[in-house]
């Protein structure tokens, strides 16, 4: 399955990378590459079965900490 | 940049496709149930307040994202600052807008199918319409959301026999304080995050009617989901306190001399293109402004590796709907206000500061 | 920059027909819909579901009325459908498990084709089971997207399975037999219709009481055959007790729900009876509380004509008529009597009293809230019925012979 995401991500560099790179386009380059890896590392790792938090489970346990907060100061 | 233009008749209708986007399938402050149409009416005035606020931000700095007025009011740090917390809720919104599309979904339908399967071809669809810019987005909207209204008008026909005005009773049994806590909540959600638009006005050909049609599109909007939770709650009454997607469950209790029924398909199509135009218009938000963030002169390579954390992060947004149901509940009031409200009072009013102390410098 | 893109890829590794094809083919396949497949004919059509508790007493026990749609006859030159060798239209098939949607994933056990349950037209519950809680067996057919819940709840003491295998006199499956005959129910109006939906409506309502119909297996002579004529109350989720008819039609006087039937009355100023139709009624229900009880008014007015009588009297004079309708209101008032009646014996507030003062008086209800059956059972109800007879029918005298005085 992990074969099967890097391809994907590098069929999208190969689509991409060369106009960029006719166009002289260094920085865009650059931080497309950048992002792509990002999506690439977090991809692989959600194939592989690692369990990268919750994004909503972060926020609630930051919320309730001020939500308490607010009800009794009220 | 993308230098596509839209006018100001099709920002009206991106801002309606994006205010109903997610919400009108799981709404914000079912706990009032026969009350929210109510609550909702003080919402939406709340909701006007703070576009204009937003507006008025526009005004200032004309022709200018959200992101270039930060660098302008805030120097290019801080502006930089100010710019990542808000892809962050570019990010945010669409990967919960995702999330939504999806659990319905494999709610409904595809109960077997695993989640990728349906993520995966959504976003695909999602990023080739970012790629082609705000004027392709704009143009597709405008047949589905008129389909949407369409689909309102039928829907009101379709149910005539089955309200029960009695189900609507009764009315204000709610402490005030919970309503009111409900209309802030649905003020930030769904008419809060009209604040991404200030990434766009700037491509609206009449900037002059760019208020006047943001706030439009929000009335609009506002009115359609009114009736649509009224229509509900007449239908399936008080047992919709417990359904996940009460306006799903309204539609399957359409019922016309036991021909016409079964006919929730069409409405759920319906919304799902509502929820394509609001996750495009997030990404392409998301693209635009990490573009500006890093000076960029094009977004476009940058749709897909968004695109790809835009799905990562809706696969692992929340671990179960009713952890989402509390989040809306509970936390996003305060994240919507933030966003919504705090930052871009915050930066009208160091504006705002700052071109007085200019004044007083030069006079 | 939204243009450019149009002008093929002149530096793109691919060019843009290539492209377009890879993604056509790519998409193909994902189009198919494979993943969520369900052929029609690999699918057991469920018609009919019967619920009761499982061999033990705990768990459930299902019974799956399916139908073979080949077995279908239309109305055919030949007459009547069905010749000796000819199979039923309809499979019955049994599952247990202990919780519903266990049972249901169980019977495919027994099954070539996987059930479906989205034709289900009618859930019956065994009274064994309706008296030991309905809603843990309702739980799976309100949260499962398949089951719709809008069809029809019926309770029965007989077996669920022993009903749904009673051949069905016009139409070719019993559920549907039975879905029509509560449909029909406005004939007489001695039904109480229900839906799955319905039924959860009332419970969640804190004071009010369900009401369902009853079906049952009668046998004359050796053949049987289905009929509802009785009520079942349930009360906190448990069967409590049961209306008859008479008592069926005041509760549904009530609730404004009758929608036809006859009322017959003895026919004033000699023997025999008069039998009058409903065209059309209307129940207007108000109830209002204060700190010692609650008072309800019932105001019922009621179109009707004469369907037919057994007297040879002429009943179609205006005098005649008049005394028609006050034994017609009186009838009516006897009904709702002994619908009031039994409700007060069984403590359960079937009328949607409660109901009606939550919704108009919220905070009254509030505080009645905690001791409702008191105040329900001690209630203060006021019945008016109004009664006007529009026609006679096609004659006026009737043509029934009376014997001359003294002969």
């Amino acid at each position: 399955m992990i074969i099967f995401v890097v391809l994907v991500f590098i069929f999208v560099f190969i689509y991409e990378a060369p106009e960029l790179v006719e166009k002289e386009y260094w920085r865009e380059l650059a931080v497309f590459t950048l992002l792509l890896l990002l999506g690439l590392v977090l991809s692989s790792l959600l194939v592989s079965g690692v369990k990268l938090p919750y994004i909503e489970t972060v926020w609630i346990e930051l919320g309730e900490g001020i939500h308490r907060v607010i009800q009794t100061s009220l | 940049m993308d230098q596509g233009k839209i006018s100001p008749w099709q920002l009206t209708l991106l801002v309606m496709s994006f205010t109903i986007g997610n919400w009108i399938v799981l709404p914000a402050g079912t706990e009032a149930w026969q009350n929210l149409w109510l609550i909702m009416i003080l919402a939406l005035g709340e909701g006007l307040v703070f576009a204009y606020l937003s507006l008025l931000l526009f005004r200032r700095f004309p022709g200018k994202t959200l992101f270039e007025i930060f660098a302008l009011v805030f120097g290019s740090v801080g502006g930089k600052f100010l710019s990542l917390l808000f892809l962050w809720f570019f990010l945010q919104t669409g990967a919960a807008a995702l999330m939504i599309f999806v659990t319905l979904l494999k709610t409904t339908i595809f109960t077997a199918t695993p989640d990728m399967a349906l993520l995966v071809p959504w976003m695909l669809i999602v990023i080739y319409g970012c790629r082609r810019g705000i004027e392709v987005i704009a143009r597709s909207n405008e047949p589905l959301i008129i389909a949407t209204i369409v689909l309102l008008f039928i829907s009101v026909l379709l149910v005539l026999n089955i309200l029960d005005p009695a189900n609507l009773l009764p009315l204000f049994n709610l402490p005030l304080s919970d309503a009111l806590w409900i209309s802030v909540g649905i003020a930030v959600f769904p008419f809060g995050q009209n604040v991404l638009f200030l990434m766009i006005l700037p491509r609206v050909n009449r900037r002059q009617k760019v208020t006047g049609a943001v706030l439009k599109g929000m009335i609009g909007a506002g009115g359609y989901l009114l009736l649509i939770q009224f229509l509900t709650v007449g239908v399936v009454g008080k047992v919709g306190e417990i359904y996940v997607f009460p306006s799903y469950e309204f539609y399957r209790m359409i019922d016309i001399a036991r021909v016409l029924t079964r006919l929730e398909l069409i409405p759920l199509l319906n919304f799902m293109t509502m929820g394509f135009i609001k996750i495009m218009l997030c990404l392409y938000a998301l693209a635009v402004g990490t573009a500006q963030v890093f000076n960029l002169r094009t977004y476009r390579p940058l749709v897909f590796p968004l695109g790809a954390l835009l799905l990562i992060a809706a696969f692992r947004f929340a671990p179960s709907i009713s952890q989402h149901l509390r989040f809306v509940e509970e936390v996003n009031p305060y994240f919507g206000l933030f966003y919504s409200v705090f930052l871009p009072l915050l930066t009208l009013g160091v504006a705002l500061v700052r071109g007085w102390l200019r004044r007083r410098v030069t006079s | 920059m939204g243009r450019t893109a149009d002008q093929g890829g002149r530096n793109r590794p691919f060019s843009k027909g290539g492209l377009r094809l890879l993604m056509i083919l790519l998409l193909i396949p994902l189009l198919g819909g494979c993943w969520d497949l369900r052929e029609l004919d690999s699918l057991a059509l469920v018609f009919g579901m019967g619920l009761d508790l499982g061999p033990q007493g705990d768990g459930y026990r299902l019974t799956f009325e399916i139908v073979r749609a080949r077995q279908i006859q239309t109305p055919g030159p030949g007459g009547s459908g069905g010749g000796g060798g000819q199979r039923n239209p309809y499979w019955l098939l049994q599952a247990t498990g202990p919780t519903v949607f266990e049972a249901v994933r169980n019977a495919t056990l027994q099954s070539s084709r996987r059930l479906f349950l989205s034709h289900t037209q009618v859930f019956i519950i065994g009274e064994e089971l309706a008296k030991a809680g309905i809603s843990p067996a309702l739980d799976f057919i309100i949260r499962d997207h398949e089951p719709r819940i809008v069809k029809w709840l019926l309770l029965t003491p007989d077996e669920p399975k022993q009903v749904l295998a009673v051949e069905p006199g016009l139409e070719q499956i019993t559920a549907v037999a039975i879905a029509d005959l509560i449909q029909n129910y406005g004939i007489t109006s001695k039904i109480k219709p229900v839906r799955v939906v319905d039924y959860l409506e009332t419970r969640m309502h804190k004071t009010s009481a369900n009401t369902l119909p009853i079906i049952r297996i009668k046998e004359t002579a050796g053949k049987k055959e289905l009929i509802i004529d009785r009520t079942g109350v349930i009360k906190g989720d448990k069967l409590v007790g049961y209306l008859d008819p008479k008592e069926t039609r005041g509760l549904l006087w009530v609730q404004d729900e009758v929608d036809g039937g006859v009322v017959t009355v003895d026919a004033p100023g000699g023997e025999g009876k008069a039998t009058m139709e409903l065209f059309n009624a209307d129940t207007k229900l108000t109830v209002e509380g204060n700190e010692h009880g609650i008072q309800v008014r019932i105001e019922v007015k009621v179109r009707s004509g004469l369907g037919a009588q057994t007297t040879s009297v002429d009943l179609s004079t205006t005098n005649q008529i008049e005394r028609l309708e006050k034994r017609q209101a009186e009838v009516i008032r006897e009904e709702i009597g002994a619908a009031l009646t039994k409700a007060r014996d069984l403590k359960a507030d079937i009328f949607g009293f409660g109901e009606y003062l939550y919704r108009h008086d919220h905070r009254r209800w509030k505080g009645l809230e905690s001791e409702w059956e008191r105040y329900f059972v001690g209630a203060e109800v006021d019945v008016s019925v109004e009664v006007m007879v529009e026609e006679v029918g096609l004659i006026t005298k009737p043509t029934i012979y009376r014997a001359p005085e003294g002969g």
